[in-house]
């Protein structure tokens, strides 16, 4: 039998397998809706490291135009924890590492994540916060994979 | 009060208890477990964790904060709020001061007194200037 923790890192790690196929373009382009935007809840809320607000229509956009554009993109999730379970809700933090980024400098970067997700049913994620991981930390990871 | 007014209030606690040098005003309204993730700084979990992160930055400086709520959330006996903060600090000793401003996630949990505590504090910085 499965551990919620087992089940959260499933779901942030299948979800970045997504981001990673879909912009190498290496997954039908007919899989945004059923792969990924079917997963968010309509109030989600996106805020990469930069700080910008990204939310429904502009993620979904965001998504589009990225299509296939980088395929050299590599993403490798580590430190998956449950920070707090309230009822259905998590509040998990992960690390996010990345190689070959052309939209975030350097392109081999290392952020912390905090995703806040309903896992229903149906599963649902509500809000992710990325913030840049500290420089020695990004300095002395492995982007080995 | 409304659920949101009660968990402004709580931002409000901390944001006054850091402008007024007043550590313990701020670890009052946090969860035993709070999270904090700062832009390149390494997370800290729990309220130690607090203690030992603002109450050196307490001795040092005076801070002046604001935090402006673009969106706010309730799940349940969850709040979810973002934001833009500001924070402006002058060095006790030398007078030097400093500041910075971003985006702020914050994230509350209601507890079984009706209390609102803060369970994650998450931001990004448009520049950096820290103390």
């Amino acid at each position: 039998m499965s551990s919620l923790l087992d089940d959260v890192r499933h779901e942030i790690v299948d979800i970045h397998e997504f981001f990673v196929a879909w912009f190498n373009g290496t997954i039908d382009r007919d899989q945004l809706e059923p792969r990924l935007l079917s997963r968010f809840d309509p109030d989600v809320v996106f805020i990469p490291p930069e700080g910008r607000v990204v939310e429904g229509a502009g993620l979904q956009g965001m998504f589009e135009r990225g299509y296939g554009t980088n395929k050299d993109f590599k993403i490798q999730i580590r430190d998956v924890t449950i920070r707090r379970q309230i009822g259905s809700v998590v509040l998990a933090n992960y690390t996010e590492w990345q190689i070959g980024a052309t939209t975030s400098k350097p392109s081999n970067n290392a952020r912390v994540t905090s995703a806040i997700i309903d896992m229903g049913p149906p599963l649902k994620w509500l809000h992710i916060h990325e913030t840049w991981l500290p420089e020695e930390v990004r300095a002395a990871g492995s982007f080995d994979f | 009060m409304s659920d949101i007014d009660d968990v402004k209030h709580a931002v409000n606690e901390w944001l006054q208890g850091l402008d007024s040098g007043d550590l313990e005003r701020m670890i009052a309204t946090c969860d035993p477990e709070v999270v904090i993730c700062n832009e390149r700084q390494q997370t800290t979990v729990g309220i130690q964790a607090v203690r030992d992160k603002y109450g050196p930055r307490i001795e040092a400086y005076t801070f002046k904060s604001t935090y402006d709520i673009e969106h706010i959330r309730v799940y349940c006996d969850m709040a979810m709020m973002i934001g833009r903060f500001t924070v402006s600090f002058t060095n006790k000793e030398s007078g030097q001061q400093g500041g910075g401003e971003g985006r702020l996630t914050l994230c509350y949990r209601r507890h079984t007194d009706g209390s609102w505590k803060l369970v994650l504090d998450v931001d990004n910085n448009d520049h950096r200037d820290a103390a």
